[in-house]
């Protein structure tokens, strides 16, 4: 019996291996960004589709709290080095005798409460108004594209004497990436706040 | 079946046994472990108390613990499958990185091990086929290197007394020749220093028959002479073995002549050739003697026997080998003079110079071939000439 157990171990960490070593996908991608302008600055709205899977649901209703970073690189075509490189950080929590959902924003710096899983979800996976680059610092023939890639933090857990647990065990080590297609520095300059450029 | 196997496979099969059996603990651990964590927060009775529990706690303080203890019992739910397969992943990737060190370390040390012993087989293999310049650099260590120095150590002793012995052979050719040479001078001279004393003692005595006599001594002295002449002339032959002059040529075609040369109406004389025989670098002439001196021996052979002779001349190719053999069904040769039938000046013929062998063999030596001989009285013989091609 042992050895059956231990043979069905194998094979299921084979299979995890392989997925590791394998298929750079994991099904979790992000949607068209969208540009807008706002107070003279260039924000971005992006949403993270599927990023919060099942086991990870699991973990965010056990109390654990699920930290989520962005990094959005603003290139310009023909520099190696980004011209800006935003940071932002998400945090969702589940308080177990409030029975709400809380996500923490840095970007703005703020906390929302939500009663139902899949709207506080929501709200953690979307960057929402992101402000990336100045208007200011483009230029008219310049062309740009944004690199964006999310990755999952480690975080402590209270069941394992507060031991930090690597949360991208459950997007199997695969950051969801993305890298727009160049736009003219013009295109953002001649639009005008609250519109796409 | 084991004892089959190399010594490679023997060590690596060994070291994966060990580890085999070293890594069953750690195994069986493993599997409780996993056994353990598979049991724990799957049961939804508990779950469902510990709620109820928080739902029914009086006090700020009963609430925070009974929320802390559902909150633990999910937290080990969720995490238990990642810590799983974490687990168990670093066990495989730890166990598949000692298996591969383990095992090339293995193989390392047992190319150190088999390297030498390779060496030295080859080197055995140079020395079956002949040659003792098939010394061992000796690069190993403990005990391998005192097998090597003993290898080497033996190829010298063997280089000294093969030296020794080819000396020893050279000693006793020219013991041979000295004692043959000896025997064929001594022969005619005693008929010439008879005849000589007849002359003299008829010629002192005036006798009235001198002219009759001085005719027939003459006539012996001259015939011995004459006999020791020829003697000469076959020794200064094989002495005087000229160096061949290679070309391409076919060895059916250089059959094929000494056929015609040699039919017979005395015995029949058959050519069984295989066809499309590669060219080979020989010395036609010398090879058209050689394979006379085989014919002519086959020829004499039927003299003895008495019945029909028959001689079969083939041709014939085995690989890289090409053979051509003369066979016969004369008297044969006893084992005894087989082992003496290529030393020069042995001979059972009574006009026999003892060199025709010797000759033929010599001749295919240095035309790059080997000779054979089978034979058995009564039966036959069977000379085979062999030569390599370098064609495949």
């Amino acid at each position: 019996m042992n050895f059956i157990f231990s043979l069905l171990l194998a094979a299921r960490s084979l299979t995890f291996v392989t997925t590791l070593l394998g298929n750079n996908e994991n099904g979790i991608r992000f949607s068209e960004p969208l540009f807008l302008i706002h107070q003279e600055s260039v924000a971005l709205h992006c949403l993270l589709q599927d990023g919060m899977t099942p086991e990870l649901r699991d973990i965010v209703r056990s109390g654990i709290v699920v930290p989520l970073y962005f990094y959005i690189d603003l290139k310009k075509e023909g520099d190696g080095q980004p011209l800006t490189r935003t940071f932002i950080e998400h945090r969702l929590k589940f308080d177990l005798l409030k029975q709400q959902f809380a996500v923490f924003g840095n970007c703005p710096p703020e906390t929302t409460f939500f009663s139902s899983m899949d709207s506080a979800c929501s709200a953690f996976c979307t960057l929402n108004d992101c402000r990336i680059v100045m208007l200011s610092d483009l230029s008219d023939n310049g062309r740009y594209s944004i690199e964006l890639f999310a990755v999952l933090g480690r975080t402590p857990v209270r069941a394992l004497d507060n031991k930090d647990v690597d949360l991208m065990y459950y997007w199997d080590f695969k950051r969801p990436f993305i890298r727009t297609d160049p736009l003219l520095g013009r295109s953002f300059l001649q639009t005008r706040s609250g519109k796409q450029p | 079946m084991m004892k089959n196997l190399s010594i490679r496979t023997k060590t690596l099969f060994l070291l994966f046994t060990m580890l085999l059996l070293a890594a069953l603990p750690l195994i069986a651990y493993s599997v409780a472990t996993m056994k353990g964590l598979s049991r724990l927060g799957w049961d939804r009775d508990i779950e469902a108390t510990l709620e109820q529990s928080l739902q029914q706690a009086a006090t700020a303080s009963d609430k925070e613990n009974a929320a802390v203890s559902l909150m633990k019992y999910r937290q080990i739910h969720a995490l238990k499958q990642g810590i799983t397969d974490q687990v168990l992943t670093v066990s495989l990737l730890y166990f598949g990185i000692i298996i591969f060190l383990s095992l090339s370390a293995g193989w390392f040390f047992t190319t150190r091990i088999t390297r030498p012993l390779r060496q030295l087989t080859e080197a055995t293999k140079r020395i079956a086929a002949d040659n003792l310049d098939a010394t061992l650099i000796n690069q190993a260590g403990g005990e391998m290197a005192h097998l090597i120095d003993s290898f080497n150590k033996m190829i010298k002793d063997l280089k000294i007394a093969r030296e020794q012995h080819r000396l020893n052979e050279r000693r006793s050719a020219w013991r041979l020749v000295a004692r043959t040479l000896a025997h064929e001078i001594k022969n005619p001279l005693t008929p010439i220093r008879l005849s000589t004393e007849r002359l003299y003692e008829k010629f002192l005595g005036k006798s009235p028959d001198f002219p009759e006599v001085i005719q027939s001594t003459t006539q012996t002295i001259l015939s011995e002479i004459a006999n020791l002449e020829r003697l000469v002339n076959a020794f200064h032959q094989y002495a005087k073995f000229p160096d061949p002059m290679l070309k391409l040529e076919s060895l059916n075609s250089i059959a094929e002549e000494c056929t015609t040369l040699y039919k017979h109406p005395d015995y029949d004389l058959d050519l069984r050739l295989c066809p499309a025989l590669p060219l080979l670098p020989l010395d036609r002439g010398q090879m058209r003697q050689a394979l006379g001196n085989l014919l002519k021996n086959a020829a004499q052979s039927f003299e003895k026997n008495g019945q029909r002779g028959r001689i079969i001349l083939t041709t014939a190719r085995e690989d890289n080998r090409i053979r051509l053999s003369v066979q016969d069904n004369g008297c044969g040769i006893s084992e005894e003079n087989r082992k003496q039938l290529f030393q020069p000046y042995f001979t059972t013929k009574p006009q026999g110079s003892g060199l025709g062998l010797p000759l033929t063999e010599r001749i295919v030596n240095v035309n790059g071939g080997r000779i054979f001989c089978e034979s058995s009285e009564e039966k036959g013989s069977l000379f085979t000439l062999e030569f390599k091609t370098a064609e495949t």
